[in-house]
C-alpha cells in the first residue's frame, strides 16, 4: 500500500514539475512578486502619500497681522502676503503647481480684535480661515503646520498650563505593538488567498483534470486501491501546497518592512513566534489542500472544479478580512472553527497576545479536519458516479 | 477446461440525471445498460462483443475490468471474482479502451515504468519486457518523446504496450481500432492475433463487422443490454454475412421490444 501511494505521489510531483514554468509560477512567483513589488514600489508608494519634508510650506495670507508674521518668521512656514483670496479653482491650480501650499484669511485688524476679545462676553471670536487641498500631501502638511502655529499662538495669549511640552517621548507604544498592528491587518488575508488560489489550480488539474482528460480511468484500471490513488494525489498536492505556503510566507515577511516604509521591523518576532506561525500556516495549508481536493473530486472538469471552488474562495477571503479588524478571540472554542481559527491564531501571535493552548487547538483541529477530509476523499474515489462521470 | 472469463447474469443500471432524461427523451429515472448478460470465453480464444452504440458493450467490459461494480450477477476473470476480488481481476488483465488516455506530459518510457511499478514488476523483468514491446511497436524511436508530441497512432501503440506491460493472460479491449488510421488499425489486429497465438485470452467489443470476421473465434451479439446471439461466426451468421445476420437480429430484437 505504502509503495503504491509513493508511486502515485512521485508521478503527481513529476507531472507538476515537468512544466518548469508552471512550477515556478505556482510556487516561487507569488512570494517573489510580493517581495519585489513591495521592495521596489514601497518607496514610490510611500512618496505618493508623504509630503516633501525638504520643502518649506508657503502660505499665502490675506490681512496677515504683524504678530503672526513674527511667529512664522521663527518657524518652518513661510508666509506671503496676498491682496485678496483667489477663487477655489485658482487656489487648487496654484497648490497643484506648488507655488503655494495653503491660503489663510485673517480679519482686518486681527491683533486689535484679539486683544479686545472677551471670552466671557459670549460674542463670536475673531475667525481665521485656512484653505488647503487635502488630496495634496504638501498642502495637508502646510495646513497642519499653520494650524499648530496658530494654536500655539492662541495658547500663549492666556497660557495657564502646557500639555506634553518639551521634547519628551510620550508615545509609549513599542515597536512590536506597531509591527503587530500592521502585520495582522495584512498577513492572514494575503497568506490565505495566495495559498488557496495557487493550490486551487493544482488540485483541480490533479483530480478533475485527470477525469476530464481520461487519464484517471487509466489509473483506476490498475490493481492499485483507489484510496491509495486518492492518498497519493493528496500527498503530492500537500507537498506543493507547503512549498507555496513557505514561499509566500518568506516573500511577505521579507517585503513587509519595505512596503511599510520602515514602520515595521520583523525582528520584533523571535524564533518561537515564527515557529508557531509556521505551524499555523502549514496546518492551514493541509486543511485547504484537503478542502480543495475534495471539492475538485466532485467536478467532471477543471472548469467545473474552478466553478465549485469559487464560493469556497469567497469564504476564505471573508475569513481572511476578519483579521483586519479587532483583536484575537479569547474563547478556546473559536480555535476549533476551520480557517477562522488560523486567522485568530495569526492575529494572536503577531500581536503578542495569544494563549498557547488556543494555538495548539488550532493546529490540532486543522490536522484532525484534514484527516477526516482525506478519509472522505478516499471514499469518494470509490464512487463510480464521481470517478466515471464525464 | 475452466473458462478464462465466465460471466453470469450481469446486470447494471444507471440513474439518469434530469439533463440525461431530457437528452434521451426518457421518462424513467433509471436506465438498464446491461440486462442479465451471461457468456464464457475459453482460454486462448478471441471473443468479440458486437453491438450498436449504447448496446451495453462498454459497460460490460468495464464491469469485467473491475472498474465498475455490477448491480447483480458476477463474473470470474482468471478465476477472480469482479465483485469480491476486483483488485486481483485488475492485476490479471490488460485493459485498453479508446477512452483511456495517457498523460501528455510523460514519455512512453516513463509511463511504461510507472504502470509496471503499479503492477509490482521487477525492474529487470520490466526492462526486458519494455525492450521487446517497444521494438515490436516501433516505440523505441520515440520512447523519450512526450505523449503530447506523438501522433494518434503512436499514442495508441504506446497505450497497447503499457496495457500489457505486466504480461497479462487475459486482455480486454474496448473498440480497439476505433478512430485509428488503417496502418495503426492493422498493427492492433495483428497484435490481437499474436496474443491469441501465445495462448492468451482476448475479449473485445466492436461495432466493426470486418474486425470480428477477421480475428474473432466466437462472437456475442449485444442489443439493448441483452445477449441476443452467441457462438462461432457460422453459428451466429449461418449462410449469411455477419452484417446481414446482425441486422436481422437487430430488427427482431427492437421489433420485440417495441
Amino acid at each position: 500500500m505504502k509503495g503504491n501511494v509513493i508511486t502515485i505521489t512521485r508521478k503527481e510531483l513529476a507531472r507538476f514539475f515537468s512544466n518548469k514554468t508552471s512550477a515556478f509560477v505556482s510556487i516561487a512567483l507569488p512570494g517573489l512578486l510580493i517581495f519585489f513589488m513591495w521592495t521596489f514600489m514601497g518607496d514610490a508608494m510611500g512618496s505618493m502619500f508623504a509630503p516633501d519634508m525638504g520643502k518649506t510650506p508657503v502660505v499665502a495670507t490675506v490681512n496677515a497681522p504683524a504678530s503672526v508674521k513674527a511667529i512664522a518668521s521663527d518657524s518652518v512656514v513661510k508666509v506671503e502676503d496676498e491682496a485678496s483670496l483667489p477663487s477655489e479653482d485658482e487656489m487648487r491650480e496654484r497648490i497643484d503647481r506648488g507655488d503655494v501650499q495653503a491660503y489663510a484669511v485673517f480679519p482686518e485688524d486681527f491683533d486689535e480684535a484679539v486683544a479686545a476679545y472677551d471670552p466671557a462676553s459670549g460674542a463670536a471670536a475673531p475667525q481665521v480661515e485656512i484653505y488647503f487641498n487635502s488630496a495634496n500631501p504638501d498642502s495637508s502638511q502646510a495646513f497642519a503646520m499653520l494650524s499648530s502655529l496658530l494654536d500655539s499662538y492662541e495658547s500663549s495669549l492666556s497660557n495657564r498650563f502646557d500639555v506634553n511640552a518639551g521634547a519628551g517621548e510620550y508615545d509609549i507604544a513599542e515597536e512590536r505593538d506597531i509591527a503587530g498592528t500592521f502585520v495582522v491587518s495584512i498577513v492572514p488575508l494575503l497568506l490565505l488567498i495566495l495559498v488557496f488560489t495557487s493550490v486551487m489550480s493544482i488540485a483541480a488539474e490533479s483530480v478533475a483534470g485527470e477525469k476530464e482528460r481520461g487519464t484517471m480511468a487509466t489509473l483506476l484500471a490498475t490493481p492499485i486501491k483507489r484510496r491509495d490513488i486518492a492518498l497519493g494525489k493528496v500527498l503530492a498536492i500537500t507537498v506543493i501546497g507547503l512549498l507555496i505556503a513557505l514561499s509566500s510566507m518568506l516573500g511577505i515577511f521579507a517585503g513587509l518592512p519595505s512596503i511599510m516604509q520602515g514602520a515595521v521591523d520583523m525582528n520584533v518576532y523571535g524564533p518561537t513566534d515564527y515557529l508557531l506561525i509556521a505551524l499555523v500556516i502549514f496546518s492551514t495549508t493541509l486543511l485547504m489542500v484537503m478542502l480543495i481536493t475534495v471539492v475538485s473530486t466532485l467536478a467532471k472538469s477543471v472548469k467545473e472544479a474552478t466553478m465549485f471552488l469559487t464560493p469556497l474562495m469567497i469564504v476564505v477571503m471573508i475569513v481572511g478580512i476578519l483579521g483586519m479588524f479587532g483583536e484575537a478571540e479569547e474563547g478556546i472554542a473559536f480555535y476549533a472553527i476551520p480557517l477562522y481559527n488560523s486567522v485568530q491564531s495569526m492575529i494572536g501571535i503577531f500581536s503578542f497576545d495569544f494563549q498557547p493552548a488556543n494555538v495548539a487547538v488550532c493546529v490540532a483541529s486543522n490536522i484532525a479536519y484534514t484527516a477526516v477530509g482525506v478519509a472522505l476523499l478516499q471514499r469518494m474515489f470509490d464512487s463510480e458516479r464521481l470517478m466515471f462521470s464525464r | 477446461m475452466e473458462p478464462a472469463i465466465s460471466v453470469r447474469e450481469l446486470r447494471k443500471t444507471f440513474k439518469l440525471s434530469a439533463k440525461q432524461r431530457k437528452i434521451e427523451r426518457a421518462d424513467v429515472r433509471v436506465k438498464t445498460a446491461v440486462d442479465g448478460l451471461s457468456f464464457d470465453v475459453a482460454p486462448g480464444e478471441i471473443f468479440g462483443l458486437l453491438g450498436p452504440n449504447g448496446a451495453g458493450k462498454t459497460t460490460t467490459l468495464r464491469m469485467l475490468a473491475a472498474l465498475i461494480k455490477p448491480d447483480e450477477g458476477d463474473a470470474f476473470v482468471g478465476g477472480a471474482s469482479i465483485v469480491s476480488d476486483p483488485a486481483s481481476v485488475r492485476a490479471r488483465i490488460g485493459f485498453l479502451t479508446s477512452e483511456l488516455k495517457l498523460e501528455d506530459v510523460f514519455s512512453p518510457d516513463y509511463l511504461f515504468d510507472f504502470f509496471s511499478e503499479l503492477h509490482h514488476i521487477e525492474p529487470t523483468v520490466r526492462d526486458e519486457r519494455k525492450r521487446v514491446l517497444f521494438e515490436r511497436f516501433g516505440i523505441d524511436r520515440f520512447a523519450q518523446t512526450k505523449v503530447a508530441d506523438l501522433s494518434t497512432g503512436m499514442k495508441q501503440k504506446t497505450s497497447l504496450a503499457v496495457s500489457v506491460a505486466h504480461d497479462p493472460r487475459v486482455i480486454i479491449f474496448d473498440e480497439p481500432t476505433n478512430g485509428l488510421d488503417v496502418l495503426t488499425a492493422r498493427t492492433v489486429t495483428d497484435f490481437l492475433l499474436e496474443l491469441a497465438a501465445e495462448g492468451r485470452t482476448v475479449l473485445l467489443s466492436t461495432h466493426i463487422f470486418s474486425l470480428v470476421e477477421k480475428v474473432c473465434d466466437r462472437v456475442g451479439v449485444v442489443i439493448d443490454g441483452r445477449m441476443v446471439a452467441c457462438g462461432t461466426l457460422s453459428e451466429v451468421a449461418g449462410e449469411r454475412s455477419l452484417e446481414d445476420a446482425f441486422f436481422d437480429l437487430y430488427a427482431q430484437t427492437v421489433g420485440e421490444a417495441s
